[in-house]
């Protein structure tokens, strides 16, 4: 009667697989009807030379021709694209560290608690699109005048707000090594934007932190272990599935970034140079970048993960 | 010794000698953290208030002393502030409701059924999410532009459509899940169904409901929480997009485009350029943003508690 009732329920399994096409429907008849048109489309005009005319555009075939400009007659992509990285390289693990910390200290007991998450939360909602593109408007006014904008606070709070050189100085006579004291001023200098793009790491690794039984930690104290212990060897195992989640998230989110520094030399390329064709080589050039270096990551980070249950 | 029942709240406790020196570094940091994040906002309303002179007065700090409603009335008028928070509002809105009802089902797909293709479909999904935007900006610009799906609507003597200055696009990207962010959403609301025992899932099929019923009335009531915060973050993220709405809606003005407008025309009218343009650049932000905060301030709650009870666990 039981193995019935089983026998029945897998077939059920079976049977009902045919209803998730149902439910991925919408996104695979997009993906056929309007994304791989559009991805095609992007590919081929970085082969061809476009022009737009009134009813439609005229492709000429180039060949590899403006993934030569990208790569060798442009004189910001190459420069800018490493200079991003670079910039990634110190601030991606900079937010996964900060955010951590700040997630483990919300989730103790403190007055205020809500309301410092709703204002660790608070850039997530607000300083996306549109006031990224004021603050950098803004940026552009000053230096293209000489002249000082309006002080929206920005720069109050980043590195212009107080001088670090003396720290540094200091730092470096404490014989702490000059790279080290380096990536400690560059952190400081970029703590706006640490905290501005921390706001869904924090509120990831505070659900990760949430799911942790307290007994684990109770009998941790039992046995002896203190609380750095406790953190190192009970909160970072298993929190490591949400740290290499984060990791993703941080990268993905830091190249995609509609006010970094490539997306606005590719708008430039296209709109102001009016080179379609170099516009889209760089995308791609830049979408193989990207891919690359979350590959490497992901294989970094899987290798460290921690997973209870592996299906 | 008979035990001492407590009932004060636990952040009471805190401020035991033994705790307080790290309440107070905890709060010291917070407090410190959140200057960092609010001040600009801060600075945003402020300079909004001023009046030339302020800000031209170095002595005038966050307060304005002659304060002045000039600048917000300018946007209004000049950036058909009104105009664009209807059309923003709609499209905001109707892209928000079918972005969370679509991915949702998506999600569910991907997390409850083992079909062939799925894992290629989900590979896609992520793509989505990885790919630069400003990859496939002229692709989107000509697609929409020329509108055809294979050249079948010219064959059939529909010929090709331009829908670019209308909603139908947002729309179209919406209702494929292809819309901003989309990706991240299908990914975290698979992960949320992956949490919800499969038992519930096969119990309601047995029974006799078919997955589409079992879907509408049961599990989609559950992950209620989840929804709303992919609702609000859809509906925040679409309010202040600059790409799709420099994209597709080129005469029909939403907000974040009273920006260039805005711009264009204090440079052009008002003496004092560079200033005169940063102030109104300014005020157009604050008062894009505004509405949004409101909306924040209703739902913060709601959100943030949907995304942390997701269950994302890798």
């Amino acid at each position: 009667m039981i193995r019935k009732a089983e026998k029945k329920k897998t077939s059920l399994i079976r049977k009902n697989g045919r209803y998730g096409w149902f439910f991925i429907s919408p996104f695979v008849i997009g993906l056929v009807l309007l994304y791989f048109p559009i991805i095609f489309n992007s590919f081929r005009f970085s082969f061809n030379q476009l022009s737009v005319g009134q009813d439609g555009y005229a492709l000429k075939f180039v060949g590899l021709e403006s993934y030569r400009y990208a790569l060798f007659k442009d004189p910001d992509f190459v420069r800018n694209t490493l200079s991003l990285i670079g910039t990634l390289l110190v601030q991606s693990p900079a937010i996964l560290i900060f955010s951590l910390f700040i997630a483990v200290v919300l989730n103790q007991q403190m007055p205020g608690r809500g309301i410092f998450r709703a204002i660790f939360f608070l850039p997530v909602i607000m300083a996306t699109g549109v006031v990224l593109k004021a603050d950098m408007m803004n940026a552009m006014l000053e230096s293209l005048n000489g002249s000082a904008g309006i002080d929206t606070g920005v720069s109050t709070v980043t590195a212009g707000g107080f001088d670090i050189s003396n720290i540094q100085s200091m730092l470096e006579r404490m014989m702490i090594p000059t790279g080290m004291v380096e990536y400690l001023v560059a952190l400081v200098n970029n703590i706006y934007s640490v905290v501005n793009y921390a706001g869904v790491p924090i509120i990831l690794f505070l659900s990760g932190l949430q799911g942790i039984s307290p007994a684990v930690y109770e009998s941790a104290r039992v046995e002896g272990a203190n609380a750095w212990e406790s953190f190192w060897k009970i909160t970072v195992p298993l929190l490591s599935p949400i740290i290499f989640v984060n990791a993703i998230y941080v990268i993905i989110d830091g190249f995609t970034r509609s006010n970094n520094p490539i997306m606005l030399l590719i708008d430039d390329v296209a709109f102001a140079k009016n080179n379609y064709s170099g516009s889209s080589a760089m995308a791609w050039l830049y979408f193989g970048v990207v891919l690359i270096i979350l590959g490497l990551v992901s294989l970094l980070c899987y290798r460290f993960t921690f997973y209870q249950e592996r299906d | 010794m008979k035990k001492r029942k407590i009932n004060a709240p636990d952040w009471v406790l805190a401020f035991h000698p033994k705790n307080w020196a790290w309440l107070l570094f905890r709060l010291i940091l917070m407090i410190g953290l959140s200057y960092i994040i609010l001040l600009p906002f801060l600075k945003r309303i402020s300079v909004m208030f001023m009046s030339l002179d302020d800000l031209q007065n170095p002595t005038v700090w966050l307060i304005p002393q002659s304060p002045t409603w000039d600048n917000v009335t300018r946007v209004l008028k000049y950036g058909g502030y009104w105009e664009a928070f209807t059309n923003s509002l709609l499209i905001s809105l109707s892209c928000a409701i079918l972005q969370t009802l679509v991915c949702c089902m998506v999600g569910y797909g991907f997390a409850k059924f083992k079909f062939r293709g799925k894992t290629f479909f989900f590979l896609m999904a992520v793509f989505t999410i990885v790919i630069p935007p400003q990859t496939l900006y002229l692709a989107l610009y000509t697609r929409f532009r020329y509108f055809d799906i294979y050249g079948l609507l010219s064959l059939f003597g529909i010929g090709p459509i331009k829908p670019l200055e209308t909603v139908v696009p947002s729309i179209l990207l919406s209702l494929t899940a292809l819309g901003l962010k989309n990706g991240l959403y299908i990914f975290v609301i698979r992960q949320f169904f992956k949490g919800v025992p499969q038992e519930l899932n096969e119990a309601a099929w047995v029974d006799g409901c078919n997955p589409i019923k079992a879907f509408f009335s049961i599990m989609f009531p559950m992950a209620r929480s989840m929804l709303v915060s992919i609702f609000v973050l859809s509906f925040a993220w679409q309010w202040t997009d600059t790409f799709y709405s420099g994209l597709f809606n080129r005469s029909m003005t939403v907000l974040p485009m009273i920006l260039n407008k805005v711009t264009a025309i204090s440079t052009e009218a008002i003496s004092n350029g560079t200033m005169m343009s940063s102030v109104m650049q300014n005020t157009a932000v604050v008062m894009i943003i505004a509405p949004l905060f409101v909306f924040y301030l209703v739902f913060q709650r709601q959100l943030i508690q949907g995304i942390e009870r997701s269950g994302i666990v890798g």
